[in-house]
């Protein structure tokens, strides 16, 4: 099955137009209503990712050495190889599945908001009329029936790809040495396994360095969340163990004094 | 007026104020472990439906989280003496306090040990009173600014998780030791009965807090000699 392979999406900001038609794609697939935004005086369409809108195009201004210059980037979930929001959610709601895909039970959710607290990349939002953490799942309905998500199937410049990871990542491996020509700094984002998130299945080629774009240059999960749930939690349960095992190993050990004597309770020094 | 009573049978040991104090923050303290256990691990998932569902729980956790805040105030507005006192008490270290942990094991486990004469609270009380606010500090204080992070940076935000789950770690430990020895040992458990009456046994009094006994003597004799 396709869905055993591991897969990957992959945005080239090179070729995107903003034509933002994978927002839309993306509302219509997942039946969500329009957000309605004031001009704030920029092309970007909406100010970031909001309880119904899991997908935006951002779109940077940069003026740089007497030129000015658009940078695009697709947002959303990155479906990160280690993925914080798993390891914070107290409800096992968001759960990394073998395709790459982190996927989100919404049953499971409770609202907490701990996953948009601590995801790496500031990505779930939580919907505060209906209490539940929202983004996006990479459309795993439609890859489990065959289908490419919906934003990839509908992206006209062929700046979405979708596949397995493997042929992502080849793909992307020989678009940014063409790049390169043009972009001295084009680099890949997410391919790498070895970073600190373990790789994302939202893969980017990029026109210049993360931070252009808005992403963190070596992408983390939080030394607080660490602390939290590797240390802190563990031992916390420990501790409630052995303190359990004192009181009972106490009142057994009363049990026995209680035999020898009764009452009586002088035993500080007599002086 | 004297601490003991006519009968020369019991002691007075904590106030109105300070048992109401007592009792406000232990029913809270243990109502927020309650309320806790389900956001603490998917075990206690079971627990939700008995609140009433994951949001009322998340209420109910901040409702005890005041009443938890709530018997410092008591203290200071109706007795600020014994707070004062108190807070004196637990950082007073001597010799006595240190031999106290020694001999306290053997306390424990045989019901007999030679304890040097204790104060109005003894080693183990004070270092117990020093590590509940320490804990009650994290808490409080982790807690607060995760009930409200809109006020507070997100990176500050983030490391109050674990600092509350430090602080619910080390509370664990240390509230059941004292629960144990207060309700469970049986050496101790006539101290129950100041921690809800006000009074204690005299002759308990001069058995495990010496020193507070002599100073008890102490007062009565001036007492007296100016009566
Ligand atoms: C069923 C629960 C509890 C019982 C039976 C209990 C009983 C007592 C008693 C009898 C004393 C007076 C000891 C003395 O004569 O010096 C005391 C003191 C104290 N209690 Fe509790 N307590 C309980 C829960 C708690 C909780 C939950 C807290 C804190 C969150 C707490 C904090 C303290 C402190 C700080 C003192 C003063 C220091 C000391 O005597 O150890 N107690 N408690
Ligand atoms: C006995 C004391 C307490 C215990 C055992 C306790 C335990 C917990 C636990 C286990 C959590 C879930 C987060 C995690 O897994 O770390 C939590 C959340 C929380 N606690 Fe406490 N806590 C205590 C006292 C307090 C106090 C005093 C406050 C406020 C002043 C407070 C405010 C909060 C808030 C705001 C949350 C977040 C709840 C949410 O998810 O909406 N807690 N607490």
């Amino acid at each position: 099955m396709a869905t055993m392979t591991e897969i990957a999406m992959l945005h080239d900001v090179s070729k995107c137009t903003a034509c933002r038609g994978c927002m839309v794609a993306c509302k219509q697939w997942k039946n969500l209503p329009a957000d309605m935004t004031p001009f704030e005086g920029n092309y970007q369409s909406h100010e970031d990712l909001s309880p119904s809108t899991y997908n935006l195009i951002k779109m940077k201004e940069t003026y740089e050495n007497g030129n000015f210059r658009w940078d695009f980037l697709k947002f959303q979930c990155m479906h990160c190889g280690i993925p914080a929001c798993a390891k914070a959610c107290p409800e096992e709601a968001l759960v990394k599945q073998a395709n790459g895909v982190v996927s989100f039970i919404e049953d499971r959710c409770v609202g907490c908001g701990y996953c948009e607290t601590n995801c790496t990349f500031d990505v779930p939002r939580i919907d505060a009329v209906r209490k539940k953490s929202t983004k996006c799942n990479l459309c795993e309905d439609r890859i489990a029936n065959g289908m490419v998500p919906s934003c990839a199937q509908t992206c006209t410049a062929d700046a979405i790809l979708f596949g397995t990871r493997e042929e992502m990542t080849e793909i992307a491996k020989a678009r940014v040495q063409v790049l390169k020509e043009q972009y001295p700094n084009a680099q890949l984002y997410g391919v790498d396994k070895n970073d600190g998130i373990g790789g994302t299945n939202m893969m980017y080629i990029l026109t210049d360095r993360p931070s252009v774009f808005g992403l963190p240059e070596n992408p983390k999960v939080s030394t607080s969340l660490t602390i939290w749930k590797d240390y802190a939690q563990p031992a916390g349960k420990f501790l409630f163990g052995a303190a359990a095992m004192v009181v009972a190993g106490a009142l057994v050990n009363n049990a026995m004094i209680g035999k020898k004597n009764k009452g009586g309770h002088d035993h500080e020094q007599n002086q | 007026m004297s601490k003991i009573s006519k009968d020369r049978k019991y002691v007075k040991r904590f106030s109105k104020p300070v048992i109401v104090a007592h009792w406000v923050n232990a029913l809270a303290f243990i109502m927020l472990y309650i309320s806790a256990l389900p956001m603490y691990t998917e075990f206690f998932d079971w627990m939700y439906p008995l609140f009433g569902g994951p949001e009322v729980l998340r209420t109910v956790h901040r409702v005890f989280a005041v009443l938890f805040i709530l018997p410092i105030f008591i203290l200071l507005i109706f007795d600020p003496k014994s707070l004062v006192a108190w807070f004196k008490q637990i950082f007073s270290w001597k010799k006595h306090d240190i031999q106290f942990f020694g001999a306290f094991p053997k306390e424990v486990l045989t019901g007999h040990a030679d304890v040097p004469k204790q104060d109005f609270l003894n080693a183990g009380e004070k270092l117990n009173s020093l590590l509940t606010i320490a804990c009650a500090l994290m808490l409080i204080c982790s807690g607060l600014v995760m009930w409200f992070p809109e006020f507070f940076p997100r990176g500050l935000v983030m490391y109050m998780y674990p600092i509350h789950n430090i602080g619910l770690g080390l509370c664990t430990a240390v509230i059941i030791g004292h629960i144990y020895l207060s309700i469970g040992h049986p050496n101790s458990r006539p101290s129950i009965r100041g921690m809800i009456k006000g009074d204690v046994d005299l002759e308990y009094a001069k058995a495990h807090h010496g020193r507070w006994y002599d100073e008890l003597m102490e007062e009565e004799k001036k007492s007296q000699k100016a009566g």
